[in-house]
């Protein structure tokens, strides 16, 4: 990251954390979403840039079936979420990718689409990956509705009346079951859409088609309830409205992808880690950041009381949560917290006695009131991969082991001849061309292994080279030993990007999928995490954000 | 040739013409990089490959058809290069340009100017531009491939000249390379995606599915992620 080293800050050097102690599993899968969130990123662009807002078509029937257009419309350009509402027999729903049918289906159109784009998107957007879509398009996605709340609510507003609050505590109507982008199923690729300003930061495009999405699930909720109820109907009160987000049901799918994308990931850990190196450098608190500090943990505390989960280990996780930000708030409130030299610091060293959960709220809630100290950071969050792909064929043998011995230390201690240690193989599973997670010592098919056992193929790499002159060029290495060729571009990679790698066992007994899903949908800027197992979770996404309607005056 | 229920490719082909289908860049880096693992290659080299492909259809050129035309023959072990009397060379046959590729790319620091690396038969030279276009931009230097009197020029900017197709997917007999610098400007294609012989995309999904595990009972109850409900 280049751009980082001009930074306003250089006092902050003193206060970063160490990838060891931040690219663990445990720590990862305790994150929170922050100021620097994908959705946070990109509401703040549109609010600035003074986007405009316009729901362009409602063509939706009596049962819910039909079509709609949410336009924003930018400095320079337009982008449509067409929206398909299907009438989906209740049998029929499931979250799993598994599913062919959706109570809503989504496409994020480049620029604004005409009658012919709707007809074509209509012929194939409703299959998901059973369709096609073409480079006008920058996503796909779908939803199902929560369906006690999304029936609770057009019941109640057919009424005339607001859904009960206690109901609200789901968070949202319905939820997306998967959201892709960057040329998948035939969608433009992310180098169409890079050079632009509004989408080059990570996910702006998914992160709009959710945000649309939410409006959505709002309006044909309060369009069942008209056609129900006529003209007694009610509408949503926005304070109810708010609270509403998207839900999302993450599974398998995107736990790879931290994995696979070494240089993006130490991008979005480096940004992170470096607001809060900045916040901690700062000599002194202002009273607008004490305020802000405070309200944050307040926000935060209130959250977590109506966070909910029935998984145990997110049970015991958000037990120490509670505490942990009870005890945060009191600490706000003594007098001499904040007198201190380096207050945010002390503060934070202070802090190192919470639990992971605690520790990364605290990372948030000290982020929150710094925008103007930490937003530039966000500009640092994408990544051409691209540069870094080449392998360095004249780096010499010793150099390399220099690498594994400084970057993989935690790799070199792992005992993988040990059952538990390698208890787990990543493959893509034929039925669904999807990453999956197998039992290497009682299920068939490790041969058929993903490339994502980084320490133990670390370690392999570092047996290889043992016995190897020093000063032999890896291209010699190479080409004896093509085998090693992934792992030694991860290592090149990781010797110049520091939070490039996970430092755990990827393939281990104990390893929890869901710490990469927390890790990476906290980015996303998503709350509310409720693992369903180890190996999927729920989400909500702009939950008490605004709305387009709100953020966005009219064209 | 598949039928449209073919579980080996990601989803239904589309109606774009007779005989073609139109996919995304990096639908094709995927594609190459599933396929060449499938045909044999270590990891890192079907790494090479997608990105290769990828490469040579996002400067108009026909990666895919390429691509399909090298897996068809090689398992990532025949046609390695290894260095006989100075020339690469493959141990019976011709060279595989994605490992010749990947080697000439691995050796490209040490070129120095009126120095050349020369190899011996090598199938489907059109591969070997993307990892030479690599080397030029990162190392900053100009190169040129002489295949057989035909020139390929690379700068660090990127593919400044080459001579036809027909030369580039046909196989060369020898061939040199040297940091040599052709005139010209660089050609830049601006496209998104590329239309792709039905038949050519399904033989590349038929390799890429040789790296998927069947379901079992056991593991579509598990692989995903047992669970609760997940209609409430």
């Amino acid at each position: 990251m280049t751009r980082a080293s001009t930074h306003p800050c250089p006092e902050a050097a003193a206060y970063r954390r160490k990838p060891e102690e931040v690219m663990r599993l445990a720590r990862m899968g305790s994150f929170h979403p922050t100021r620097l969130s994908f959705m946070r990123q990109l509401l703040r662009r549109l609010e600035r840039e003074d986007w405009r807002f316009e729901r362009r078509a409602w063509e939706v029937d009596e049962s819910g079936v039909g079509h709609a257009l949410y336009c924003v419309h930018g400095v320079e350009r337009s982008y449509t979420l067409v929206t398909f509402a299907h009438d989906l027999p209740d049998e029929m729903r499931s979250d799993r990718v598994i599913a062919t049918a959706w109570d809503a289906t989504f496409t994020l159109f480049d620029g604004v689409p005409e009658a012919a784009d709707i007809e074509r998107l209509r012929q194939n957007v409703p299959l998901q990956e059973a369709g096609r879509v073409s480079a006008r398009e920058l996503s796909l996605s779908r939803a199902n509705r929560s369906v006690r709340l999304f029936d609770h609510v057009v019941d109640r507003l057919a009424e005339g009346r607001q859904p009960d609050a206690e109901m609200l505590k789901t968070g949202y109507l319905m939820r997306t079951t998967a959201v892709y982008g960057s040329g998948k199923f035939g969608a433009a690729d992310r180098d169409v859409i890079a050079g632009r300003e509004e989408l080059s930061g990570p996910f702006q495009a998914e992160m709009l088609s959710v945000w649309l999405t939410r409006a959505f699930t709002v309006d044909v909720v309060e369009h069942l309830a008209r056609m129900k109820g006529g003209e007694k109907a009610a509408r949503l009160e926005p304070d109810l409205r708010r609270r509403l987000g998207v839900g999302n049901s993450t599974g398998l799918g995107m736990a790879p992808f931290l994995v696979n994308h070494p240089v993006l990931i130490n991008n979005w850990m480096l940004a992170r880690e470096e607001a809060l190196a900045r916040v901690r450098a700062q000599e002194a608190a202002g009273p607008v950041e004490i305020a802000g500090f405070r309200a944050a943990l307040a926000a935060a505390a209130e959250n977590a009381k109506i966070w909910d989960s029935a998984h145990p280990l997110q049970v015991a996780k958000l037990a120490d949560l509670r505490a942990d930000l009870a005890s945060l708030r009191a600490w706000a409130e003594e007098d001499t917290l904040f007198a201190v030299d380096h207050p945010w610091d002390a503060l934070w060293q202070r802090g190192k006695a919470l639990s992971l959960e605690g520790q990364e709220a605290l990372l948030a809630a000290m982020l929150e009131p710094h925008g103007d100290l930490i937003e530039g950071l966000g500009d640092c969050m994408d990544a051409d991969e691209g540069a870094f792909f080449r392998i360095d064929g004249t780096m010499p043998a010793g150099a390399l082991m220099e690498i594994l011995s400084e970057q993989y230390q935690w790799a070199m201690e792992i005992d993988y001849a040990a059952p538990e240690q390698s208890a787990r193989f990543w493959y893509v599973s034929e039925e669904k061309l999807e990453p999956r997670l197998g039992e290497r010592h009682e299920e068939d098919g490790a041969a058929l292994e993903q490339p994502l056992a980084t320490g133990r193929d670390a370690q392999a790499l570092a047996r290889a080279l043992e016995g190897r002159e020093a000063e032999e060029p890896v291209a010699a290495f190479l080409l004896e030993r093509p085998e090693h060729r992934h792992m030694v571009r991860r290592a090149q990679i990781a010797a110049r990007h520091p939070f490039a790698e996970i430092r755990d066992n990827l393939i281990g007994a104990e390893m929890l999928p869901i710490d990469l899903l927390r890790c990476k949908l906290s980015f996303f800027g998503a709350s509310r995490f409720d693992p369903r197992s180890d190996r999927w979770v729920r989400i909500c996404m702009y939950q008490d954000a605004p709305y387009p309607d709100e953020l966005l005056a009219a064209p | 040739m598949a039928n449209e229920s073919d579980p080996t490719i990601q989803s239904p082909l589309p109606p774009t013409g007779p005989g073609a289908v139109t996919v995304s860049f990096s639908e094709i880096d995927a594609m190459g990089r599933k396929a060449a693992r499938g045909a044999g290659y270590a990891w890192g080299l079907a790494e090479e490959a997608g990105r290769a492909a990828r490469w040579l259809s996002a400067h108009g050129l026909p990666g895919v058809v390429a691509l399909a035309r090298v897996l068809r023959e090689s398992d990532g072990r025949t046609g390695a290069p290894r260095l006989e009397a100075g020339v690469w060379q493959a141990s019976g046959g011709a060279l595989c340009p994605i490992q010749l590729g990947a080697a000439l790319s691995d050796y490209a620091g040490g070129l120095v100017p009126g120095m050349r690396e020369e190899a011996g038969a090598v199938r489907v030279p059109l591969l070997l531009l993307p990892f030479l276009a690599w080397s030029a931009q990162a190392l900053r230097v100009h190169m040129s491939l002489d295949l057989e009197g035909e020139r390929v020029f690379v700068s660090p900017e990127g593919l400044v000249d080459r001579p036809g197709l027909a030369v580039l997917m046909e196989p060369a007999r020898r061939l040199s390379l040297s940091l040599e610098a052709g005139s010209g400007e660089v050609r830049i294609a601006d496209r998104s995606g590329e239309q792709v012989p039905r038949a050519v995309w399904v033989e590349l999904g038929l390799l890429a599915a040789r790296t998927y595990v069947p379901a079992s009972d056991a593991s579509r109850l598990s692989g995903a992620g047992a669970g609760t409900l997940d209609n409430d």
